[in-house]
């Protein structure tokens, strides 16, 4: 229970004729929650047919992790790690979790319930140090005597595949943050488009409500030739951009210091949308957020990439 | 505490030792663990009591020489723990001791039934291992059962979220040294928790982030919360009494019910199990240890025939909420009579019990408002779908049926909203006519919603001009402290100005009696 506190908080200001009440606002919340604050659950569970053999096998959700070094420890790389039971019976079962140093992960073990047959995953998140050299180290997943290793490629951002997209891992600068949940900036430049994970980190949420304008700016690293931006925003079907995303906005560019707009984007509902200008050179993206569609009125931007 | 004596402890010698732990194919270790004979500083985490009746009680610790790991910084091994109860904080009058396992199943927890002892007494226990000895605990029995005692001191709490403030009520209620002491949910939040740690301003580490939902995640969660030594005073000073509410699962969970969205109903089973195995873990509960996402804890105790409390699961059993959950005018699906609250069974339970009750003090220590509270001034009702008001037919069987079977003084202790509140149950709280069943006391939050706001509420013995049968409200954090003889129920709410800070003092904002026989309230 929690936003039902600060309602009859208010209620009762309101209803009780009694009170000495001066103030109108009866929490003491400075920050308005950044609703929809959903449940950032990195838990999911695929039932499947157990072997009956008795033996828990670790599941690394790709081949290899590839961790670039020099990136905000906020936006770690991440990896879906888990487990599949071929044992008779539900049990609570365990998972080592070990990175060769100097690389950290962010949990020594996965323990969860697991019925038999299943499958369940959690996320991992894998931090690379200052300092850490180039090269490939060994992230160790265990269980039932049987050990997955998945190769962690740890390379400098310029030696990234970013596909084209310019923005993919180089630093960003918001105006501000939301503090209640995990919102870092640095995440619009992860890589993943998906909004599954709002408020565990997949994601942006300014820190002011009913505030205009919110910027967000990503420095590419060195002069490049730009001509198209996609933004995506927080869309799922809890959540729908229509209700929850961000509706206006600016594209814009810097050439010489100055900032530039290159295109404009309003009455947007979608989960994403696309900009394409004439080719510029550049040395940074700033996206100037305008309004949202409701819900608070937060910027809430998922993923913004350039090329 | 005292300072400890080391002399004389157990007297069992030799050091605690570790023994490899190979047999559970459920976990990967196969390696055998080499755990020190010595484990430095394993009772960080505290002790605890709890669930006691007339001759026993359950006593609790969770070794963990680091609270923030899942494993509390040990090996996948069995330590042994020895411990003792005694009549006397310095351990010279001993009237009970044995030796058992912390297990890595189980967070490496122990929970002792302590039995043998004489009813409505006071006891002192503490636990070794590996050469350390732990804080001492106190702890009492309940009354014998057919005894008639004069008077019982109680204090009631529930929700304490460690990113909103400092746990200075639970100081405050550990100073009190009730008799025993009821948690009413939400004594951990499942939520990840921000780098600085909120109104704490404390460094938080990164596995903090996310939230709760693998069974290491909640137990880290449960490490942070029980580091904190002002509720570490409060277990050592009094059994406790818990159950849970909905913030140590997911917020807002209702049976099979969870959070939708990405999240299914095979992966909330999933989270809720963890969720479930990590209370068992760190509770002083006596009840089986929980092995998935299924878990009877609602329960009773009788306290001569001064008071039985009927402790309630209102989550794990209800029907989901109707109207998009939250405010809802007008909302007709409430009022579905096939709706359930507390499930079938758990319903006939209480019903039969309060029927075969033979106390003076007929008590619910349960999670969500009972009373009808109406949160729009104007002429329409909006009312809340999570609470006892989304599931008005489930409510109207309850308080008829206490009403059919003359239960002697019903009173509702309840948590959940981190407000305190105090009002009148009737059967129909539309019409003031309808002669008052019970009372229901709400305690505030510990600590959840920040330092709260003084200049709000309805004083003590007013009335509610929307809500005519609530009669106190303040949104400030706090406890409730109870003092219950034959002839009265007096609830003392307790108080603190802030929780941004630590050292706050402790006030009474209002004290509310109600008298035995004669349901109602009078302010004091």
């Amino acid at each position: 229970m929690r936003t039902l506190a600060a309602a009859l908080a208010a209620a009762v200001t309101v209803t009780s004729t009694l009170t000495a009440a001066t103030s109108a606002g009866a929490t003491t919340a400075a920050a308005r929650d950044p609703e929809p604050s959903p449940p950032a659950l990195s838990v999911k569970v695929e039932p499947g047919r157990s072997k009956g053999t008795g033996s828990f096998t670790p599941i690394a959700g790709a081949d290899k992790l590839v961790a670039p070094i020099g990136v905000d420890p906020a936006c770690p790389a991440t990896l879906q790690i888990g487990l599949r039971s071929d044992a008779k019976k539900a049990a609570y079962a365990t998972m080592q979790v070990a990175v060769d140093p100097p690389l950290t992960a962010s949990r020594p073990m996965l323990t969860s319930y697991l019925p038999p047959g299943y499958e369940v995953r959690a996320k991992l998140l894998v931090a690379v140090p200052p300092g850490t050299e180039q090269g490939t180290y060994d992230l160790r997943l265990s269980a039932s005597g049987s050990t997955l290793k998945v190769p962690v490629e740890v390379v400098p951002v310029d030696g990234l595949d970013n596909g084209g997209n310019l923005a993919l891992r180089r630093p960003v600068t918001a105006s501000s943050q939301h503090t209640n949940a995990n919102y870092p900036p640095c995440s619009i430049v992860d890589g993943d488009r998906s909004s599954n994970g709002w408020a565990g980190g997949n994601g942006w949420n300014d820190a002011t409500a009913r505030a205009w304008p919110d910027t967000v700016a990503i420095a590419l690293g060195n002069a490049r030739q730009v001509s198209r931006v996609d933004l995506y925003t927080l869309d799922t079907e809890r959540y729908p951009a229509s209700r929850h995303g961000l509706r206006d906005w600016d594209v814009q560019v810097q050439v010489g210091g100055q900032w530039q707009t290159v295109a404009q984007v309003r009455g947007n509902t979608a989960g994403t949308a696309r900009s394409d200008f004439a080719p510029v050179t550049t040395d940074a993206v700033r996206i100037v957020a305008l309004a949202s569609n409701g819900a608070n009125d937060y910027t809430r931007i998922i993923e913004v990439e350039a090329r | 505490m005292p300072e400890l004596s080391r002399r004389g402890l157990l007297g069992l010698g030799g050091a605690a030792f570790a023994l490899a732990f190979t047999t559970d194919l459920a976990d990967p270790w196969t390696a055998p663990a080499r755990a020190a004979a010595r484990i430095d500083n394993p009772f960080q985490l505290g002790v605890a009591s709890g669930d006691p009746l007339s001759d026993r009680v359950i006593l609790w610790t969770r070794l963990a020489p680091k609270p923030l790991e899942p494993l509390g910084g040990l090996p996948f091994a069995k330590f042994r723990v020895d411990w003792e109860i005694s009549e006397d904080e310095n351990f010279t009058h001993r009237v009970r001791h044995g030796s058992t396992w912390a297990t890595p199943e189980y967070g490496h927890s122990v929970h002792v039934d302590a039995k043998g002892l004489r009813p409505g007494r006071e006891y002192y226990y503490r636990f070794r291992t590996g050469g350390e000895i732990s804080p001492v605990g106190r702890t009492k029995t309940a009354p014998a059962p057919r005894t008639s005692p004069d008077a019982l001191r109680l204090a009631f709490a529930s929700c304490a979220s460690w990113q909103d403030g400092y746990y200075t009520a639970y100081r405050h209620l550990a100073d009190e040294r009730p008799d025993v002491v009821f948690h009413l949910g939400d004594y951990i939040y499942e939520y990840g928790i921000v780098p600085m740690g909120g109104n704490r301003n404390t460094p938080v580490p990164e596995q903090f982030r996310v939230q709760c939902d693998t069974l290491d995640r909640y137990r880290v969660q449960y490490g942070l919360y029980k580091s904190d030594p002002d509720l570490q005073a409060a277990h050592q000073s009094a059994p406790w009494i818990v159950t849970w509410d909905d913030h140590e699962v997911l917020d807002n969970w209702a049976g099979r019910f969870g959070p939708g969205g990405d999240v299914t109903e095979q992966d909330y089973l999933v989270i809720r199990a963890n969720a479930f195995r990590a209370f068992w873990e760190n509770m002083p509960v006596r009840v089986p240890a929980i092995e998935g996402p299924d878990a009877r804890i609602y329960r009773r105790f009788t306290f001569g025939d001064l008071a039985e409390f009927n402790v309630l699961d209102t989550r794990q059993y209800r029907d989901d909420q109707v109207c998009g959950d939250g405010q809802q005018i007008d909302c007709a699906d409430r009022l579905e009579p096939s709706r359930q609250m507390l499930g079938a069974e758990q319903e006939t339970w209480l019903l039969d019990g309060l029927g075969a009750s033979r106390a003076k003090w007929n008590v619910l220590a349960q999670q969500i408002a009972m009373m009808q509270l109406d949160y729009d001034a104007g002429p329409a009702q909006r009312l809340s779908m999570d609470l006892w008001d989304g599931y008005k037919a489930a409510k109207d069987r309850l308080l008829t049926g206490m009403v059919d079977r003359q239960v002697s003084n019903p009173v509702v202790l309840t948590g959940d909203i981190h407000y305190n509140l105090a009002g009148e149950l009737r059967t129909n709280f539309d019409d003031p006519a309808t002669p008052v069943v019970g009372v229901e006391f709400v305690c505030t939050s510990i600590s959840s919603g920040g330092n709260g706001n003084a200049s709000t509420g309805v004083p003590p013995g007013s009335t509610d001009p929307t809500n005519p049968h609530l009669r106190f409200s303040s949104y400030q954090r706090g406890y409730v402290s109870c003092e219950v003889t034959r002839d009265q129920w007096r609830s003392d709410f307790k108080i603190v100005p802030y929780v941004d800070r630590p050292g706050a003092p402790v006030s009474t904002r209002a004290s509310l009696v109600s008298l035995d026989g004669a349901p109602g309230l009078h302010a004091l």
